[in-house]
């Protein structure tokens, strides 16, 4: 075969100077994408999920972004994994590939401004939800204080769905049809169901895991810009970034989830010596309460005995639930009536979620540490949950232990009553009313 | 299984008509020619450059318009128009609005520049796919099936679009349609089964058959026999008795008289000489 065409001519004509920009790219496949009813639709449909589930309990608004992250990290990451293995499978379905794909635009600068275009849709629905929540909030309890807490969850859910749009985009484009997309959404099921097998270290949406999660997902679209119609480039090469990017991503993720199986704790995957010394503490009454060196909602490192001859009040709480909530807000409450007589709160959070606590505690506006337990992971019994959860004998969450200023234990109070009745108030005053200075 | 054999080919100015039937290999070349199928073997040349090599230049130089082709169903036909332009890296704002006005202009579609692509007709679909190809001022304009599934009026239509656009630049028209050639060609190849039958001007194409072509005023019950014996091309009643258009190389013994070639009784007789290997 060899057809030539006589007449020469060189490409550049008026107004066709330089290179169009991805920004520009994308800025187009973003309008693509809001076209139509269905996006508005969609939108409206996530505005809702959030109102329902950002009506949560606290005097601030820290559960409520912590729910509001939580579903969608969930729902909306199953919507952006179908939605960009759509995106990614477009061109077969609607026939538009002979016209698209035979302009002189570089394979990579559609790739990746079709994925931030369809991300942008993504963000878009994220914002919808939150907002949702957020109005939901200032509805329901008539205050907005601790809005703050749903920025830090905005951007963690951005990032979760981040990587499930990056994951499902780059295999369907790989692989040249959206099913293949579906294996992230079926990765996401077997994370949900998986919690007694899976390390914490395989989870894309607990806050300690996005770095890693975010280069996988950078990873993934460097791979299919740079090897989705690789041979469209003929002698070219393929720009500087996408040759670079898939084994910089690829080592940034295998990297962190190192360090993060390095230091952190997980019996399923690797113990901490630290976590191992904690747990084998044991709590009871008259005897000194368990020490801990955990971080606090500021990232700096507590422990009791950073503060000697105050009365402590050391809480474990779960802070995804209601209870926990509500609890953190009854010591608030006991913080601000009885901080200047010695008194200090200390809650520590079990969740496999290290950014659960930080969320919770500015979104509650609270003054005293609030801690990350990070060796907690996923356990029937509440005292196997954690190292400090098993130090301190939890049978029933939330527990709270009540020291003198010695720290010694001096009453244990679990479940309902930490922070319903007068329980948990009733052993502060009398500590106070023993211990007054 | 081989779509296309090797062929030789050099396309010069003004309209060059790839005519085959279905399955002829026609798409099979426009794809290779706009980079979007890889030749096992060998190349094509366009402006110089290299269509295995050379993508991104060669693609900078074409105008497509596809056979089957989809567009994105919600945009309106500016708005798919001023995407087509940020691919064709027309970057200057005023300089993009103003090709995609000329090229609404040359189509006709200003009437319905706003009109959502799912609310076209098969017809301005057509020509929006033709408004996009052109949107580059392309020196090579590919159009592959342009008239295909279109009614009569829309299909003078674009072939005086066609005729227009092949003044000024080099228009390959891959047809299957004889009427289409014969309208606006200034070059033909006739392709079948993935080899070039024939590669010249219209004229020239018919002057092949040139001979062989006759007419025979023939009986309704001796119609079976003649197809039988003959190669058909036309067939036209006249009251009672019909006249039957053929391809032989020699018929005088049916009373057969001969006349000048068309394009399809040409077309006709090289599929035959094809068909049978000639």
């Amino acid at each position: 075969m060899a057809p030539s065409c006589r007449r020469d001519a060189g490409a550049t004509t008026p107004g066709s100077a330089g290179r169009t920009s991805v920004a520009a790219l994308t800025r187009f496949e973003a309008r693509i994408g809001f076209s139509g009813a269905g996006p508005r639709l969609a939108a409206a449909f996530a505005a809702v999920l959030g109102w329902s589930v950002g009506n949560a309990v606290g005097s601030g608004a820290g559960l409520s972004a912590l729910a509001v992250g939580d579903a969608a990290c969930t729902y909306l990451a199953f919507v952006a994994v179908f939605r960009l293995a759509m995106v990614a499978s477009r061109d077969t379905a609607l026939g538009t590939t002979s016209v698209v794909w035979s302009k002189p635009q570089p394979t990579e600068r559609l790739v990746l401004a079709r994925f931030a275009g369809a991300y942008i849709q993504m963000l878009f629905l994220l914002a919808a939800m939150f907002v949702g929540a957020a109005l939901s909030r200032l509805v329901h309890s008539g205050t907005a204080s601790g809005m703050e807490a749903y920025a830090f969850q905005f951007v963690r859910a951005a990032l979760v769905l981040g990587f499930a749009s990056a994951a499902s985009y780059s295999l369907a484009l790989l692989a040249d049809t959206p099913l293949a997309g579906a294996l992230v959404g079926l990765y996401w099921v077997v994370s949900m169901a998986g919690q007694e097998f899976l390390a914490k270290v395989y989870y894309p949406y607990y806050t300690q895991n996005l770095a890693a999660f975010t280069a996988l997902g950078v990873f993934f679209v460097g791979l299919a810009a740079r090897y989705h119609r690789g041979a469209r480039r003929g002698a070219s090469a393929a720009a500087l970034w996408c040759r670079l990017v898939p084994p910089i991503g690829l080592a940034a993720a295998l990297w962190l989830s190192w360090v993060s199986v390095r230091d952190g704790h997980d019996p399923l995957m690797r113990e901490s010596p630290l976590m191992a010394e904690m747990s084998r503490q044991d709590a009871s009454m008259e005897r000194v309460a368990p020490g801990f060196l955990l971080p606090d909602q500021h990232g700096r490192q507590v422990s009791l005995s950073d503060t000697p001859g105050r009365i402590f009040v050391v809480a474990l709480l779960d802070p995804h639930t209601d209870e926990g909530a509500l609890l953190l807000g009854r010591l608030r409450g006991i913080h601000r009536a009885y901080g200047r007589f010695g008194v200090l709160p200390v809650a520590v959070c079990i969740s496999n979620d290290m950014g659960a606590a930080a969320t919770l505690a500015r979104g509650e506006g609270v003054g005293f540490p609030v801690l990350t337990d990070w060796g907690s992971h996923h356990a029937p019994k509440a005292a196997d949950a954690s190292p400090v959860a098993g130090a301190y004998r939890v049978t029933d969450m939330p527990y709270v232990a009540v020291t003198d200023r010695r720290r010694r234990i001096r009453d244990m109070v679990e479940g309902i009553s930490t922070y319903d009745g007068p329980r948990l108030m009733q052993a502060v005053l009398q500590r106070l009313a023993e211990e007054s200075r | 299984m081989v779509g296309l054999y090797e062929t030789d080919l050099t396309i010069g100015e003004g309209i060059f008509a790839l005519l085959g039937p279905n399955g002829a290999g026609k798409s099979t070349l426009m794809s290779m020619l706009t980079t979007l199928l890889e030749p096992t073997r060998g190349t094509a040349r366009i402006g110089g450059h290299d269509v295995r090599r050379d993508k991104q230049q060669v693609r900078a130089l074409l105008g497509y318009l596809p056979q089957d082709f989809g567009l994105y169903p919600s945009l309106s036909v500016i708005e798919t128009l001023d995407y087509i332009g940020l691919l064709y890296n027309l970057t200057d704002a005023s300089g993009r609005t103003a090709r995609i006005e000329e090229a609404m202009s040359r189509v006709n579609l200003t009437e319905v520049r706003d009109r959502p692509i799912a609310h076209l007709s098969g017809g301005m679909r057509q020509r929006v796919g033709l408004a996009q190809a052109l949107l580059n001022e392309p020196k090579l304009l590919i159009v592959d099936e342009p008239t295909a599934g279109l009614d009569p009026e829309e299909r003078i239509r674009v072939r005086s679009m066609l005729t227009e656009l092949g003044r000024d630049r080099v228009v390959i028209l891959s047809t299957h349609l004889i009427e289409d050639v014969a309208a606006i060609a200034d070059t033909v190849a006739v392709l079948h089964q993935g080899r070039i039958r024939f590669h010249g001007r219209p004229d020239e194409m018919r002057a092949t058959a040139r001979g062989r072509v006759w007419e025979i005023s023939a009986r309704g019950d001796e119609l079976a026999a003649i197809r039988h014996e003959y190669v058909e091309t036309a067939l036209q009643r006249d009251g009672d008795r019909i006249t039957v258009r053929i391809v032989a190389d020699n018929a005088e013994t049916r009373d057969a008289r001969p006349v000048e070639p068309s394009m399809d009784d040409a077309y006709i007789s090289l599929m035959r000489e094809g068909a049978s290997g000639a």
